[in-house]
């Protein structure tokens, strides 16, 4: 089953990806303090910013949220219930693809999260991002 | 279509299947008979709750969905363990089947189901009433093999319990364990892979350590006999062990036992090549396959486990039957309840775009498993999987770590009650 241990420090995510890489340098630069850390740090946001801005773009496929979504219910209750994990109905487009980029590219710490978001393309995140919001309804 | 009610589907019938003229896989559902089409599900704990929701929901009613479970109520394993170590009580991890009936209008039969009819597509139950299907989808679970133990049976398990299948065994482990006095040993045989739910025995020991600790007992040991030279978060466990209850646990793996010769219940002594361990509490955890109906069914392969399509679920053995859970051969994915979960809602999703033409979407399964050590202090592993070259294989995935700190500890162990809430609501409201 899980054949390597994935060492995952303050970045977390799979070793050696670009990602992690990044991330590794992102948050060691920033204990140490440094004017690169501010750099690197800034470099993150602002493809952030960029993939944010690319999957709110596009129409998100309720279907395909609703099918992908059934991997997130089994934490964040469909019913909005909460109880040690944040629940996610109805939580506004921009917000949901906010937090899942931040989760993708390391940008937000939590090995769950950035796990479950890793592989997701632009156009599943904004299926989900559509599927969440819908919830409510 | 020919089948044999036991064997495969032979290639050359296959080829015949446009021209049989028998119930057709390939007809859609308007030339069939005028019924709904159905959906038989074998089995009501993680997977098969699960199944019967997801397809009985998403077809909003267009398929008629039926759940054959023997109990009126299911005991989740996962979480049985902290019943056990006194974090949890026995309602808490039991769940009905009333608002699977009443909300999404299933068809719960109560009984057991003894035979699958390929053929004529229908499952025979323990009282003699036959069930019809279009598709069955079997998540029996685990049977425990008894006899892999020498001197162990079903019998046996009334003394010395196994509780590998939650309920009344799980009640009896903890009534034993509770009535331990200081001093008095419990002896744990580990069972060898594959098996349900890789890190669950060493939860265990925790949440006895725990127990014992908690009663303020230094004289008792817990013997763990393994008859694997390593097992699931070992490191943690481990540093765990050391870290809580410094002394009283010793693990025993192959190399150094040399072998489990026999088990005397009544005596409660574990015999090993190395030496004979003896336990006022013995908990032993024997050799497992795949619940009887799948044997039954001719779907188990020689492992005594199913092989599946990585793709769906479907059984490689027969194109109407589906089988999820414990009972299945999923590749990377270990036993667990979440893996039933995910993978019940490929197979549920695949049933329908069988039966009703909906869109079926790639693969895509995960897995988390959370295990606690001692109060507030829980770890996990997890992993996502996809389809590949015909195998369900891990693609990305995450272990706690040693020396993590302890607000993390706890966090990981918030984390495991908010999902544990999560999936009962999933699979039961």
């Amino acid at each position: 089953m899980i054949g390597h241990c994935m060492r995952w420090g303050p970045g977390g995510g799979t070793a050696g990806s670009p990602r992690i890489r990044k991330n590794v340098a992102a948050t060691v630069a920033l204990l140490a303090g440094t004017a690169a850390a501010n750099a690197s740090d800034a470099a993150l946001a602002l493809e952030v910013e960029h993939v944010v801005t690319r999957v709110l773009a596009l129409d998100g496929d309720p279907a395909y949220g609703e099918y992908l979504g059934g991997a997130c219910v089994t934490c964040h209750q469909a019913s909005g219930a909460a109880s040690g994990i944040p629940p996610i109905r109805g939580l506004p487009v921009d917000y949901a693809v906010q937090a899942m980029v931040e989760y993708k590219l390391g940008a937000r710490p939590n090995p769950v999260m950035q796990m479950m978001t890793a592989r997701l393309s632009d156009e599943e995140i904004a299926a989900l991002a559509v599927y969440i919001a819908g919830l409510e309804d | 279509m020919s089948t044999t009610r036991t064997g495969t589907i032979s290639r050359r019938s296959f080829g015949l299947l446009a021209g049989a003229g028998v119930a057709s896989l390939a007809l859609p559902t308007y030339l069939r008979a005028q019924h709904k089409p159905r959906v038989v599900i074998v089995g009501g704990g993680a997977g098969g709750a699960t199944a019967a929701k997801y397809v009985a929901k998403d077809s909003k009613g267009a398929i008629d969905v039926t759940l054959i479970e023997d109990s009126d109520t299911f005991t989740t394993c996962f979480f049985s363990n902290l019943y056990l170590g006194g974090y949890r009580d026995f309602n808490s991890i039991t769940h009905g089947y009333d608002a699977l009936v009443s909300t999404y209008g299933i068809r719960k039969v109560t009984g057991m189901a003894m035979a699958v009819d390929r053929v004529a597509k229908t499952v025979t139950m323990a009282d003699g009433a036959v069930v019809p299907y279009d598709r069955l989808l079997l998540s029996p679970g685990i049977d425990i093999i008894y006899g892999s133990v020498p001197g162990y049976s079903e019998d046996a398990a009334e003394t010395a319990p196994h509780a590998w299948k939650a309920g009344p065994q799980t009640e009896l482990l903890k009534a034993r364990l509770d009535a331990l006095t200081d001093g008095q040993n419990i002896v744990m045989i580990a069972p060898p892979n594959p098996y349900r739910c890789p890190p669950g025995p060493y939860e265990r020991v925790s949440m006895m350590a725990h127990v014992l600790k908690s009663k303020g007992f230094t004289n008792s040991k817990i013997f763990v006999i393994d008859p694997k030279d390593k097992f699931s978060k070992q490191s943690l466990f481990q540093e765990g062990w050391d870290k809580h209850y410094p002394g009283m646990v010793e693990w025993y793996g192959p190399d150094v036992h040399g072998g489990i010769k026999s088990v005397d219940v009544a005596a409660g002594t574990v015999e090993t090549d190395l030496d004979t361990f003896e336990g006022a509490l013995l908990n032993i955890i024997p050799a497992q396959r795949a619940g009887a109906i799948a044997a039954a069914a001719g779907v188990a392969g020689d492992s005594g486990f199913c092989p599946i399509d990585a793709t769906s679920m479907r059984s490689t053995m027969d194109e109407a039957i589906f089988i999820i859970g414990d009972a299945s051969m999923a590749g990377d994915m270990p036993k667990s309840g979440f893996s039933a979960n995910s993978q019940a809602k490929v197979a549920a999703m695949t049933m329908r775009a069988d039966l009703t033409g909906s869109k079926a979407f790639p693969a895509k399964y995960s897995n988390t498993c959370w295990s606690l050590i001692d109060t507030d202090d829980g770890v996990k592993v997890g992993a996502q999987y996809e389809p590949k070259e015909g195998k369900i294989a891990s693609v990305e995935g995450f272990i706690s770590q040693t020396g993590e700190d302890a607000a993390l500890r706890k966090a990981t162990y918030e984390e495991s009650i908010g999902w544990y809430d999560g999936i009962v609501a999933d699979m039961f409201s």
